[in-house]
């Protein structure tokens, strides 16, 4: 707290009418540090009235404008400030100007801060500005393309869903790759609470208004999570809210944003149309020698394939969502107090009806100094965020894709009475976007309250209390228009209660000092305690009496169900820096971390890491360099180990009950138990050894900057549920089993590129590369249906296990898969491992231009070398094997019809489309996104100042304006989500959408 | 003084988080026991072995997939869905099939469940436990074991033997398939135990001396040991309890359960459903319809001299213009319908295929009466076979609908080498290769244990 980087304006209150406008405004101008800057330039706007500061940074001007008025304080590697003036006071004003150099600027690390150019862990900051806008309903899913290294992806389109995010590839297989978040010190809960429908993940995370934030740092490398250790393996997230400043008067911020949303056309799946689908069916069936189905009615047939309708179901589903946003805090703070109340409220439609995302937050963060040792403070964000869900796919019934997109085109909506028509085992489309079936609320609270006191001088102490409460309500009501309703089930029903809590109390030790001017030593020591409980309640009601009834008190037949779990985890910690004339620095860090998952034996883990720095632009030979402004080597290596995300009890042999069965005639059942895990007393720690090493280089007086690293993780002990001989009575084992790599580069570059009075450009690029291994493992590991997804020794984790399609003989149209062992048959020993989801690189590109009042930011992400499974294309490409059962997609007409077709689509026989894990649906889903544009205007500060206004701009925001990409299905980037080992898997998800919203910031 | 009092608060805090370090990282599941809770008194013992029934129900096994397995590659169903049963439906049997995976798992987990049952009984020693009880349990057990392994070994062929509780993976694994006989002769041996062991009385949910008897008669028709499988057939249809009840849907229709055809069904509830209902039935009754009944299937089963009231055993909904027809054997809500796992039914078919098999005139004339009686139930004249040859084939032809929705057809045409001859003859585009007529063993079981995989797979 002692770093805070802000602008303190100090004026006194107006004391009469001593002072006139005619005397003059005296102040002084400062560095964050406390001194004085030297010819600042002090400005009155409009009124060609300018002086400079002296020596001490004093200055003295006459206002000529009438009051109020506005000032623009400037100078050489600083922030150019603006402040408005009401009275004129007799005490002198004091500025603090910020530094606009990113190597001064300082950075949040673990317990602590430190100024970017004398980092030796690899930590990038994000500054939220610029992302929040963007339509996603938390702000994990708005980092994509921000940050080097961090591969996120937004899964479904779908406000406030589950974030796929990694820092640095992927360590583990069964416990969780998720990095640590971190806001205002709560370690925060973001794995999915959804019970069900489970499918439909959704991010706890969501429930942070973005416009709270003021920072993000995203900790990467062993040196900069090493603190954290086992929470930090596979990255932190550290998130900071906005507080007040001490000695400011009250400032109102108000924005808002309107918009809409809205599937690209040209990424809408491509069906057949009624006539198109008869005669694939039909052709189907003549091959294989089977009656036509489109004959003449007059026949007892369905009428000739052109006689067919077509229906269009999409359009039914799809919407343009409106999106509307409003937040309101008010800062400020006495010379003792400051405070930041913030409330905002956002309400994002889905570009798939019903869905609906809603967040009501209240946010505040207090500040109290008791005397000038020691300050008590508090943060508390509350908040409630309302769902209508749907079942977008995978769930069997009441699924939203299937009973659109999956049901022949051929086939009517309604009836000819008019009653809706439901064809195959779907339900129909209409009534499905028109009723809410399933939806949530989630009540979130994250707290924290801390005390910092200054004991002696460089010696200071911090304990924290911390809490993340999370109450996760579901429900859903399937009245008996729907087939999970319908007789005779009579209505069916779920409540689910989920809560979540975790706490964390920390108590840190720091001493830091400076020897003889050269040694700078810095000293942390600490622990920490922290234990989570999630427990469950659900109920679950059929045979209700009426439609008009849908609380479970009504329902005939009851079923409820219980569970509950807790972990907890004891920390000590302890971090020595030392650096020799800013010019040589090192860091050691270790710390132990103690589980309740493990067995006494294998509790306790240690874990240490190690770090240097050399800024060689601080040598003699480099520092009068005219080019080179900063350049710096960083080395550091660590290890850090991971047990997150496995089950509590992991360790123990379990046997669970309801496995029921009745004794005697009847039917009524009497207790059971079974067997559900083995025990493994010798389960420990999964342990990740991280090497990294980076440059910094800072050109022509910082206006360019590099940062590259390259690193190797390697993880041992891997927590891996082994697959097992089914004959043991188990499937699965957990054991530390496997060894995972990750190796890979990242290089950002930040370059003002032109930097003038009325026009400024500057651009951010960010590129990665991570190569994922699986090092060694037992044996390979299926996952997903039709076991597509595999974990095998020598490739990556979420390969593909496919039949290889060569090609289809141009003269018989029969597909010819690749026969791998050459026995001449095609079995499973010939499926194998084909290209990869990850990508080869991928990052973004920001583009940001500044004339006069206008600003403009273009926003690129994008991905190379990724593959992409297109199961929509799988499911709708069946050949015409499944008649009325499915919908065949329009590249079904590619089919081959007579020798000499190319095409890779087979002829349409049964054979030809038994094999469905074909390589023909993997497809390269390399892409560059236009993620968001934006246009801002700025209301000039003496119109604003004319209206009382502090600040006031304008602006519009477009997202997902442009894709290219090869990849035929919706978005190359949705994954159908429940399995964290599933990735790149495209299940009926709606694409990301294009966006426009108008946005009004305004400051009193 | 300000700061003397952060340092006591410094010291207390530290202090507090220090002393109760371990037992603070010591916390208890509540959801679920620990392993060596599991059995500790009869009311434990008893808890397992109700767990072993409920496994038996697993979908993968009795609850629905081992019972699909037998009707889906029968040839007389059509597939509905992407994947589902669409390779076994065209006879085109993959060892990646997760059919196979989740029918073999279920399988093992029961019999695991039965190996701690008859491990643990003998060592419980609990007043009010009674050596009568003791003797229930482990028969109740072996008998469980014996159909586990039974149906393992018409399914792939010789398997593993495990025949001890798992406790840890080190010494359960490893285990090579043993041979066909082997693994029909532990079949015989835990059939023997149970039939000794368990009382005759009549409980047509869990086992008794009966339903081992019922078993045993099936288990010596797949030996081709016919006087035996007479012999123990007989056991059973002179038993008053067992009746063949008309009309035929009388054992399955109205929501009845336990009724006389019954000798062993496991039983479902609310909690614990039956999963076949929601894949057989249509969504306008409640389920997902992934197959149904074939055209073939459906023209023979409709005509009154061919099906008989085992009509009864499909339905049909119409959905815009279109008669859509479904198995309808499972059809409750909640899915209570009982897995049918011994029927009286079954027990004249296998006298009449063993007395025919024998081959004398008196025997063949005896088996035609076998025949008439379950053709007489199910509303039918009697048959027209006569020589050994047009008997055997009748009762094929009589199992086929008998047992449509029950784990029988694969398994017979596969037993009697018919296989390739029926599904080839109902379908010329279908293939049966010399090979099919065992399924492969999952490969996942191949790669994980070394299991040797049945021939040309």
């Amino acid at each position: 707290m002692n770093k805070i980087l802000s602008l303190i304006i100090f004026l006194s209150l107006f004391t009469g009418n001593a002072f006139s406008q005619a005397d003059p405004i005296t102040g002084t101008v400062l560095d964050k540090d406390g001194f004085p800057i030297i010819s600042a330039t002090v400005e009155e706007v409009g009124a060609q009235n300018y002086t400079t500061t002296d020596f001490d940074g004093n200055f003295s001007l006459r206002a000529k404008n009438e009051l109020p008025t506005t000032f623009k304080i400037s100078a050489v590697g600083f922030k150019t400030q603006s402040i408005q003036l009401y009275e004129i006071s007799e005490d002198a004003v004091t500025i603090v100007l910020k530094s606009d150099n990113l190597l001064d600027e300082v950075v949040i690390i673990g317990y602590g801060s430190q100024k970017k150019g004398n980092l030796v862990g690899s930590v990038i900051k994000v500054d939220p500005t610029d992302v929040k806008v963007i339509p996603e309903g938390g702000f994990d899913a708005q980092l994509q393309g921000k940050a080097s290294g961090v591969q996120i992806n937004s899964n479904t389109g779908v406000p406030g869903s589950n974030v796929f995010i990694r820092v640095r590839g992927t360590t583990s297989i069964n416990a969780s790759n998720d990095p640590l978040y971190i806001v205002d010190g709560v370690f925060v809960n973001s794995a999915s609470l959804q019970n069900i429908a489970q499918d439909r993940g959704t991010s706890p995370l969501a429930d942070i208004n973005p416009s709270d934030i003021e920072s993000i740092e995203i900790l990467k490398d062993a040196a900069a999570v090493a603190i954290y250790g086992s929470r930090g393996a596979n990255g932190v997230v550290i998130v900071t809210t906005k507080r007040g400043d001490f000695d400011q008067k009250p400032k109102i911020q108000f924005n808002t944003t309107y918009g809409s949303a809205w599937a690209p056309k040209d990424r809408i799946w491509k069906t057949t149309t009624g006539p198109e689908h008869a005669m694939l069916v039909d052709e189907y069936r003549a091959n294989q020698g089977l009656p036509l189905r489109f004959t003449p009615v007059s026949q007892g047939g369905r009428g000739l394939p052109e006689e067919q309708p077509t229906y269009d179901r999409m359009s039914l589903l799809n919407r343009t969502a409106a999106l509307k946003t409003y937040d309101l805090s008010v800062s400020g703070g006495s010379k003792s107090t400051r405070y930041y109340i913030g409330g905002g409220y956002t309400d994002q439609e889905s570009i798939w009806r019903p869905m609906d995302f809603r967040r009501g937050s209240f946010k505040l963060n207090l500040d109290q100094k008791i005397n000038d040792k020691i300050t008590i403070g508090t943060s508390n964000s509350i908040s409630r965020t309302d769902r209508d869900q749907a079942r977008p796919a995978n769930g069997g019934n009441g699924t939203l894709l299937q009973a659109s997109l999956n049901i022949p085109t051929y086939l009517p909506i309604f009836l000819e009475d008019g009653t809706p028509a439901k064809w195959v085992n779907f339900d129909n489309i209409y009534q499905l976007v028109n009723t809410v079936n399933v939806w949530s609320q989630s009540s979130h609270y994250i707290g924290n309250l801390y005390v910092d006191a200054d004991l002696l001088p460089g010696l200071k102490f911090r304990s924290s209390w911390s809490v993340d409460y999370n109450i996760y309500e579901e429900n859903e009501f399937w009245d008996n228009r729907f087939l999970l309703g319908a007789a005779p089930t009579n209505g069916r029903a779920t409540t689910s209660l989920t809560r979540a809590s975790s706490w964390i109390n920390e108590q840190t030790l720091r001493y830091s000092t400076n020897i003889n001017g050269n040694h700078n030593v810095g000293i942390l020591v600490g622990n920490t305690v922290q234990s989570a409980t999630v427990s469950n309640l659900s109920a679950t009601g059929t045979n209700f009496p009426s439609n008009s009834f849908s609380q479970l008190s009504a329902a005939a037949n009851q079923t409820v169900s219980e569970f509950w779990t807790k972990n907890s985890l004891t920390s000590f910690f302890s971090r020595a820096e030392y650096d020799y004339r800013n010019k040589y620095f090192l860091e050691a860090i270790i710390r132990a971390d103690g589980s309740s998952k493990f067995s006494k034996q294998n509790r306790w883990g240690y874990f240490p890491a190690v770090g240097a720095a050399w800024k060689i632009s601080e040598e003699s030979f480099l520092r009068n360099s005219k080019y080179i402004s900063n350049l710096k080597l960083r080395a550091n290596y660590g290890e850090t180990g991971n047990q997150n995300g496995i089950n509590d009890f992991a360790a123990r042999g379990l046997w669970v009950p309801g496995e029921g069965y009745p004794d005697a005639s009847g039917g009524l059942e009497n207790p059971g138990i079974r067997p559900q895990q083995l025990a493994n007393p010798d389960l420990l720690w999964e342990r990740t050894s991280q090497f990294n090493l980076g440059v910094d280089l800072g050109l022509f007086d910082n206006r360019v900057n590099v940062e590259f690293n390259v690193y190797n993780k390697y993880t041992t002990d891997v927590l891996l549920e082994v697959a097992v001989p089914s004959s043991t009575g188990f499937s699965t084992y957990l054991s530390n089993f496997g060894e995972i790599s990750n190796k890979g580069f990242e290089l950002s570059i930040n370059s003002d590129n032109i930097v003038k009075d009325n026009f400024s450009w500057s651009t951010n690029f960010n590129i990665s590369q991570n190569k994922n291994t699986v090092e060694k493992i037992p044996n390979p590991i299926p996952f997903g249906g039709r076991d597509l997804i595999r974990v095998e020794e020598g490739y990556p984790l979420y390969s593909y296990w496919l039949y290889n399609q060569l090609e289809v003989n141009p003269q018989t149209g029969d597909v010819v898969f690749e026969d791998v062992n050459g026995d001449g048959q095609i079995t499973a020993d010939d499926r194998r491992i084909l290209q990869s989801t990850w990508p080869k690189f991928f990052g973004g590109l920001t583009n940001t231009f500044k004339y006069k009042n206008f600003d403009f930011n273009v926003f690129f992400t994008f991905s190379y070398g990724n593959y992409v499974w297109n199961h929509n294309k799988m499911l709708g490409e069946t050949g015409g094997t499944l008649d009325a059962n499915r919908v065949l997609l329009a590249s079904q007409l590619d089919r081959w019809q007579k020798p000499g077709d190319i095409t890779s689509v087979p002829r349409l026989t049964s054979d030809n489309y038994a094999i469905q894990q074909n390589s023909r649906f993997f497809e390269d889903g390399s892409f560059i996104r236009l993620r968001s544009l934006s246009i801002g205007y700025r209301f000039p500060e003496s119109l604003a100042s004319n209206l009382r206004i502090d600040k006031a701009r304008v602006y519009l925001t477009a997202s997902n304006l442009l894709l290219f990409t090869k990849y035929t299905g919706a978005d190359p980037e949705t994954n159908l989500e429940g399995n964290q080992n599933i990735q790149g898997y495209d299940y009926a998800l709606p694409p990301q959408p294009r966006s426009f919203q108008l946005g009004f910031d305004i400051t009193l | 003084m300000k700061l003397n009092i952060t340092y006591l608060g410094i010291t207390l805090t530290l202090l507090l988080t220090l002393v109760s370090c371990e037992d603070f990282l010591e916390i208890e599941p509540k959801n679920a026991i620990s392993d060596e809770l599991s059995i500790t008194d009869e009311n434990s013992l008893l808890t397992v072995l109700r767990g072993a029934y409920r496994q038996l129900g697993a979908p993968g096994y009795y609850g629905e997939t081992y019972v699909t397995l037998a009707y889906f590659a029968g040839g007389d169903v059509v597939n509905n869905t992407t994947g589902g049963a669409a390779n076994l439906v065209e006879a085109n049997y993959r060892a990646d099939d997760g059919l196979f995976q989740s029918a073999w798992s279920a399988i093992y987990r029961t019999i695991n469940l039965t190996n701690h049952v008859i491990a643990k009984a003998p060592t419980i020693e609990d007043i009010g436990f009674t050596e009568a009880e003791r003797n229930q349990v482990l028969g109740e057990a072996h008998f469980i074991r014996a159909l586990a392994y039974f149906d393992l070994a018409r399914a792939w062929g010789g398997v593993p033997l495990k025949l001890t509780p798992t406790l840890s993976i080190s010494e359960s694994i490893g285990i090579p398939r043993s041979t066909l006989d082997e693994t029909y002769a532990q079949v015989l041996s835990d059939l023997e135990k149970a039939e000794s062991l368990l009382p005759e009385t009549t409980n047509r949910i869990r086992a008794t001396r009966h339903s081992a008897r019922a078993l045993r008669a099936r288990y010596h028709l797949y030996r081709q040991e016919w006087s035996q499988a007479e012999s123990y057939a007989t056991l059973l249809i002179n038993n008053p309890s067992f009746n063949l009840r008309k009309p035929f849907s009388s054992w399955f229709a109205n929501g009845v359960t336990e009724t006389e055809e019954s000798i062993f069904e496991v039983a479902f509830s609310a909690l614990n459903p039956n999963s076949i209902k929601n894949q057989m039935q249509h969504p306008l009754n409640g389920g997902t319809y992934r197959y149904a009944p074939n055209d073939n299937l459906v023209s023979l089963i409709t005509k009154p001299s061919i099906g008989g009231e085992r009509v009864a055993l499909i339905d049909s909904v119409v959905q815009g213009n279109t008669k859509l027809y479904q198995g309808d054997l499972y059809y409750r809500s909640p899915a209570t319908d009982p897995s049918y796992v011994l029927r009286i039914a079954e027990q004249y078919l296998i006298r009449a295929e063993a007395r025919a098999k024998q081959n004398t005139p008196d025997k063949l004339l005896e088996a035609i009466s076998d025949i008439n009686e379950v053709r007489d139930r199910a509303g039918l004249a009697a048959t027209e076979a006569s020589t050994r040859s047009e008997i055997l084939l009748a009762i094929e032809e009589e199992r086929r609908f008998e047992f449509l929705w029950e784990a029988h057809r694969w398994f017979d045409l596969s037993r009697t080498g018919r296989l390739k001859a029926v599904i080839e003859g109902l379908d010329p585009q279908k293939r049966v290769d010399p090979h099919e007529y065992v399924f492969p063993i999952p490969n996942l079981e191949v790669q994980l244990d070394g299991l040797e995989q049945n021939p040309d797979y």
